[in-house]
């Protein structure tokens, strides 16, 4: 009995302290991805950069056709931030601040495929170079990832995305 | 068209098409960019800088507050990343190639970072500083417009080269296609080609297979293809018939187990695993070859069978024919004995003609010596013409069974006369001599013409010679009524060969019968009728004597005019024994010196006392020992040994003489009691110069002497019987002891084998002796029983029977003899 008293205790001051730090956050930091369903239901997700950064970071190098050499993109794979919203099918639209968008399958949300980087060769990336988030594909090492169509779906400067199901 | 050909253009065609299949891939990808072209990124980086620029403008020139300057930052923050694309992109490496590019580039550069410190600076120095930006964003303008429109010329350049690659690949493409339908087209001909080939072939090899198929059903004998394991593959109609399994129950089964007898399936199958071991054949494609198989119902017959191996590739099958010959050894059988049958027959009728005529002679001897005795009584000169009527009857059948006899000897074998050195002139001359008085007798000039050119002396068979011309000769005279009969004997010019002719003015002989004269048993009817008497067998024996000597005897003949005999023998000249020239021989007066071997006392002295009354030297010796004994110590001209004898028998007698060279140059003439045949081939394979049988009269003892120690040529009348000679050679009181002797002998022989069951070795030794003292006694019957009890079976009791009777008979004869 009194096991399962401290026990409740214990998970209702998690509960607090989670919720306190997230409005910490988010009076901190701004928001700087938002995700949500295209009928506007829940889920909802709003990401700042420490929401992302604990994600489960991947890291890969590989180069682009709109810079020169080898760059090292940190960021959350499209699947996780897919997962996240439970969704498995359908489109989703990414739109950036320089209002582009495109329609990206959410098929295209593999392990080992593209991701949300927030980090280009160790640096948080600035508006001005192509940031603060860029959805990037592992261009290197996957030869279906070097096409036309895959080359539009690598937004920049993304700000929000909607899943059409 | 060689297979490769269709091959190397397969090869072509695929090499193409692959090609083809590559170059259509880059027209897909080719197309592909070509189509994305338009929305291909660059352009819209350079239109959307021109955007972004105008977002910057309007951005700028709308500020008025603080409140403005955020989204002013952000688009300026938008348009300078769009910028850094251009310096950092590989797409737009060809803006920053060219210099103009560079210099814009640059210029736009140096500007972002101007207009990036005002930006950057505070939002009060931001706010005054607004107008200074929007004049830089009012140059930017037109640098933004160029840089939009270095984008279209990129975009033709590209756009252009990209065509110019597809048109490039395209035209590859289409020689590539088309020399790839050329191929096709190509190898679709050799391929029809090839079909059509094929077709025809398959027909062929229908037909030939149908064929084939016709041929083995067809076939009478059983076909049987079996494969390497043994089973049958094939079982042809016949094979059904002879084998009495159905196709069906045949194939699928081993061979071995359906037709192969027991005893010969280990060797088959032996045979089988060696063959596929080592590949040796000792059956397969080594002919034909006998054999035994079985029947379905068991029997086995003798099949013909050969096999030969069929093999392509790895397949291997064995083609068997077999011929069921039942049949065929059934009649080989038959005939082989009926041949035997028939063989058989004839030497049964010559043995029964050879013994029947041997068995003739001794009775006609006694009939012979009775005339003597007869004659000798003082019969009336009409018993007397009778009497010579039977001597004549009886001396010619005598004639008849010599000349049976004679040939059965020379079908033998047995009379092989070995080759001897002789004078041809000295032996034609004298034979010629003796048939002048029967010549003259008939009224024929019998005349001889001798030319050997000096070369007389010969090598070869004197006596088998002697035959042949006295044969021609008498037959001549026989045949010619009246007229001449002339001997030629001449050597053909520097050869070997002596040709003697003997030619007659007689009636001649038909054409059609002269190649039958030569012939057994031939008398011709017609020509020579039955006035002449004869067995028919003179002109055989004479043929088979000169083909013993390797000669060859002809007839010519005309009817009416007479006949020529000729005969080639090889005679070659030879040197004359020197011994014999220098000794000579006492011919003039007919003394020779003899030396006789004989162990009967009586037949001895008998013997011995008819050849001293001859004149003749003689030497008398009681056994073999004896008579080697005595050649050693002195020479003769003629030896004559008798051959059964104790101890040392004459066989054994004569080859030591021979093997000790004691009496050269001298015949040995053997004295028998054997008649027959065998026995006489025996005696001349032992080297005795010729065989006398027992009782040898004194005309055949006058005429070996003559012919063999050159003693008197005469031949002695046979006018008295034997008896008699005994008694005329011995004297009265010896001859009488002897007889006396002789008798108590007898009985005492007849008393030993009354009282014994079996006969003892000593009896039949006895017998022996006696049946000799019986024989020049002319107890022909008391001989014959003797030699039958010295021959009689072991097991058997002694013919007593003939022997009592034949004592009391000769008893009889004796009786007044022994009275004196």
């Amino acid at each position: 009995m009194r096991g399962l008293i401290s026990r409740a205790a214990a998970l209702a001051f998690a509960v607090v302290t989670a919720c306190a730090a997230m409005v910490s956050a988010s009076e901190d930091q701004p928001v700087l991805l938002s995700v949500r369903l295209a009928d506007g239901g829940a889920p909802a997700e709003q990401y700042t950069i420490d929401d992302l950064r604990s994600l489960a970071p991947v890291t890969f190098e590989t180069e682009t056709i709109w810079t020169s050499g080898p760059q090292q993109f940190t960021g959350v794979p499209l699947a996780v931030l897919m997962e996240r919203m439970g969704v498995s099918s359908g489109q989703l639209e990414a739109h950036a601040v320089n209002d582009y968008s495109v329609q990206i399958p959410v098929s295209d949300a593999v392990a080992g495929g593209p991701i949300v980087a927030y980090e280009r060769n160790g640096a948080e990336m600035s508006l001005r170079n192509k940031g603060p988030l860029w959805v990037v594909y592992p261009y290197d090492s996957n030869p279906a990832y070097r096409t036309e169509e895959v080359y539009s779906r690598s937004i920049w400067q993304l700000d929000r995305i909607v899943i059409r199901q | 068209m060689p297979r490769w050909v269709l091959a190397l253009v397969l090869a072509l065609a695929a090499a193409l098409a692959a090609q083809s299949v590559r170059l259509g891939h880059q027209v897909l990808q080719e197309l592909e960019g070509l189509s994305t072209a338009a929305t291909d990124n660059m352009q819209w980086n350079l239109s959307q800088a021109e955007v972004e620029h105008l977002k910057l403008e309007s951005a700028v020139l709308t500020a008025r507050s603080p409140a403005d300057l955020p989204l002013l930052r952000r688009q300026f923050d938008i348009y300078y990343s769009r910028i850094a694309t251009f310096r950092e992109s590989p797409l737009f490496a060809g803006l920053r190639q060219s210099p103009a590019g560079t210099g814009l580039l640059q210029k736009m550069q140096d500007r972002l970072d101007r207009m990036a410190a005002v930006i950057d600076s505070s939002d009060q120095q931001l706010l005054d500083r607004l107008s200074d930006l929007a004049e830089e964003l009012q140059q930017n303008s037109g640098d933004v417009r160029e840089l939009a429109l270095f984008g279209v010329v990129l975009q033709v350049e590209d756009s252009k080269d990209k065509r110019l690659q597809l048109f490039t690949i395209l035209a590859r493409l289409g020689w590539v296609v088309l020399a790839l339908v050329l191929a096709l087209a190509l190898a679709a001909l050799l391929l029809g080609r090839l079909y059509r080939k094929g077709r025809r072939l398959a027909k062929e090899r229908a037909r030939a297979a149908a064929r084939m198929e016709a041929m083995i059903a067809s076939s009478l004998d059983a076909i049987l293809v079996v494969g390497a394991d043994g089973r049958i593959q094939a079982f042809n109609g016949a094979a059904e018939t002879v084998f009495g399994y159905s196709r069906e129950e045949a194939v699928g089964q081993s061979m071995v187990n359906l037709i192969v007898p027991d005893h010969l399936q280990e060797a088959h199958k032996a045979g089988m695993r060696r063959f596929l071991q080592t590949g040796e054949a000792r059956v397969a494609g080594k002919g034909r070859l006998q054999l035994e198989a079985r029947r379905k119902s068991g029997e086995l017959f003798p099949v013909e069978l050969s096999v030969s191996v069929s093999q392509s590739g790895t397949d291997m099958v064995f083609v068997s024919f077999l011929r069921d010959i039942s049949d065929r050894i059934a009649a080989e059988e038959e005939l082989r004995r009926a041949r035997d049958d028939a063989l058989a027959g004839e030497r049964a009728k010559h043995n029964l003609l050879t013994v029947m005529s041997h068995e003739m002679r001794t009775p006609l001897t006694g009939v012979l010596g009775a005339i003597d005795l007869i004659e000798g009584t003082g019969p009336t000169p009409e018993q007397r013409r009778y009497l010579q009527a039977m001597r004549v009857s009886g001396e010619l059948l005598l004639h008849h069974v010599n000349d049976v006899l004679e040939l059965s000897r020379l079908e033998s074998g047995a009379d092989t006369e070995k080759l001897r050195i002789f004078d041809l002139e000295e032996l034609v001359s004298g034979l010629v001599e003796s048939q002048q008085a029967s010549a003259k007798g008939r009224g024929i000039d019998l005349s001889l013409h001798c030319s050997l050119g000096g070369k007389s002396v010969v090598a070869g068979r004197p006596r088998a010679v002697q035959q042949v011309l006295l044969n021609l000769i008498g037959n001549a005279l026989k045949f010619t009524g009246e007229g001449a009969v002339s001997v030629d004997v001449m050597r053909l010019q520097g050869s070997e060969t002596v040709e003697l002719h003997v030619a007659d003015t007689g009636k001649g002989i038909a054409p059609e019968d002269l190649e039958r004269i030569f012939e057994d048993f031939i008398t011709l009817d017609a020509s020579y009728g039955r006035g002449s008497e004869g067995t028919g067998l003179g002109l055989s024996i004479t043929k088979r004597l000169v083909h013993a000597m390797g000669g060859s005897i002809s007839c010519e003949s005309e009817v009416g005019e007479g006949s020529l005999f000729t005969i080639s023998l090889p005679l070659p000249p030879a040197k004359a024994p020197p011994r014999r020239q220098e000794q000579g021989r006492p011919r003039p007066n007919g003394a020779c010196r003899l030396l006789i071997a004989e162990d009967n006392d009586i037949n001895r002295e008998l013997l011995a006392t008819m050849l001293r009354q001859e004149g003749h030297h003689v030497t008398a010796a009681p056994g073999g020992a004896e008579a080697v004994q005595a050649a050693a110590e002195e020479r003769f001209d003629l030896i004559l040994m008798d051959i059964s004898m104790p101890h040392v028998d004459g066989i054994e007698a004569l080859s030591r003489i021979r093997s000790q060279n004691l009496a050269e140059g001298t015949d040995i003439v053997a004295l028998t009691a054997h008649a027959a045949a065998e026995d006489h081939a025996r005696i001349l394979e032992a080297g005795f110069a010729e065989v006398l049988t027992k009782p040898a009269n004194k005309a055949e003892l006058a005429d070996v002497i003559a012919r063999r120690a050159g003693g008197g040529v005469k031949a002695l009348p046979r006018t008295e019987s034997d008896i008699h000679q005994f008694f005329e050679a011995l004297g009265k009181e010896q001859a009488r002891s002897f007889l006396i002797a002789f008798c108590d002998e007898v009985k005492a022989l007849q008393d030993q084998l009354l009282g014994a069951g079996m006969l003892e070795d000593g009896q039949r030794k006895e017998a022996h002796r006696l049946a000799g003292s019986a024989a020049v006694l002319g107890l022909p019957d008391l001989r014959a029983a003797m030699l039958a009890i010295e021959t009689a079976p072991e097991d058997e009791p002694p013919p007593l029977a003939p022997f009592q009777q034949a004592w009391a008979g000769a008893e009889a004869a004796l009786a007044p003899h022994l009275r004196g």
